[in-house]
């Protein structure tokens, strides 16, 4: 099923083929990959059997972000379950992760990063019915860190993983990352949001 | 005041950085002091002190000084 969402100047739609390439070399590209829970490079392959793999999925949707008719970046919804911490059928989900990156260089630095996520959130939120968002975060991440703050999601715990990282051809060095799980509920997306919400919703003018 | 110097002024207010920090160069979030809370009052300033109303594209795409002069001359202010 093909999902469209619009508002505060973007439109979401579902991940079709012809998007997969171009989502792949963003997601590879060093300072997007180096903050994802999975810093590997994606092959071709892989990337393939993603998508092939979203065809049957209901606890996920995956969504191109376009700005003025040009994809821009990608949004990522999943239905998680608290306190099994499996995934869960997205339209039944009390809880939704949710997973944003800008891959379009001219976007990059922009308050534009707002909108996916003001759009989403009011997805989850109105449509979907969800109680709360999650979000992990790598906690290097100053950026998205003071982003999500600005959303309105509040921290809840840290947790340590191990991450493998190619030092050179013959060497795997391993590292210990930090990473913060934030909650984020309705009244304090409202609150936290009002501002940039009224910004990002003005009708065009000229 | 000059357009310029209103413009320039703007940014200071709302970023409360130095004037000579205010070039065509900068950029959103190059500084720390520019990010969405800082530039959300700079939108207000900028439609404050040239009496206008900007739309969703026009404040997306302001994310240089240089950008926020060519998008105010579409408002007809002139620098």
């Amino acid at each position: 099923m093909q999902y469209r969402l619009s508002g505060y100047g973007v439109e979401l739609r579902s991940i079709v083929k012809g998007d997969i390439e171009m989502l792949r070399q963003w997601r590879n590209k060093d300072d997007i990959r180096s903050m994802m829970k999975s810093t590997s490079h994606i092959t071709k392959e892989q990337q393939q059997a993603w998508f092939d793999g979203l065809e049957d999925a209901t606890h996920c949707r995956h969504f191109l972000v376009s700005y003025k008719e040009q994809a821009v970046g990608s949004a990522t919804l999943t239905g998680t379950s608290f306190v099994s911490g499996f995934t869960d059928d997205l339209e039944n989900a009390k809880e939704v992760e949710t997973g944003l990156y800008i891959g379009h260089e001219s976007y990059r630095n922009n308050i534009l990063a707002f909108a996916p996520s003001l759009l989403t959130c009011d997805y989850c939120f109105d449509e979907l019915q969800v109680e709360r968002l999650v979000a992990t975060v790598n906690s290097s991440n100053k950026q998205a860190l003071s982003y999500n703050e600005k959303l309105g999601y509040k921290e809840v715990s840290r947790f340590f993983t191990e991450v493998s990282e190619q030092a050179s051809s013959r060497d795997i060095q391993t590292r210990r990352q930090e990473w913060i799980s934030f909650i984020l509920v309705r009244k304090d997306y409202i609150e936290a949001t009002k501002q940039v919400r009224n910004l990002l919703s003005r009708s065009k003018s000229r | 005041m000059n357009n310029y110097e209103k413009l320039v002024q703007c940014f200071v207010s709302a970023l409360n950085i130095e004037a000579d920090k205010v070039t065509d160069s900068l950029t959103y979030n190059e500084i720390s002091e520019w990010d969405s809370t800082a530039h959300m009052i700079l939108i207000a300033e900028l439609e404050d002190q040239f009496d206008i109303m900007l739309d969703t594209d026009d404040i997306i795409d302001m994310s240089s000084v240089a950008q926020a002069k060519k998008i105010m001359s579409k408002y007809d202010v002139s620098f």
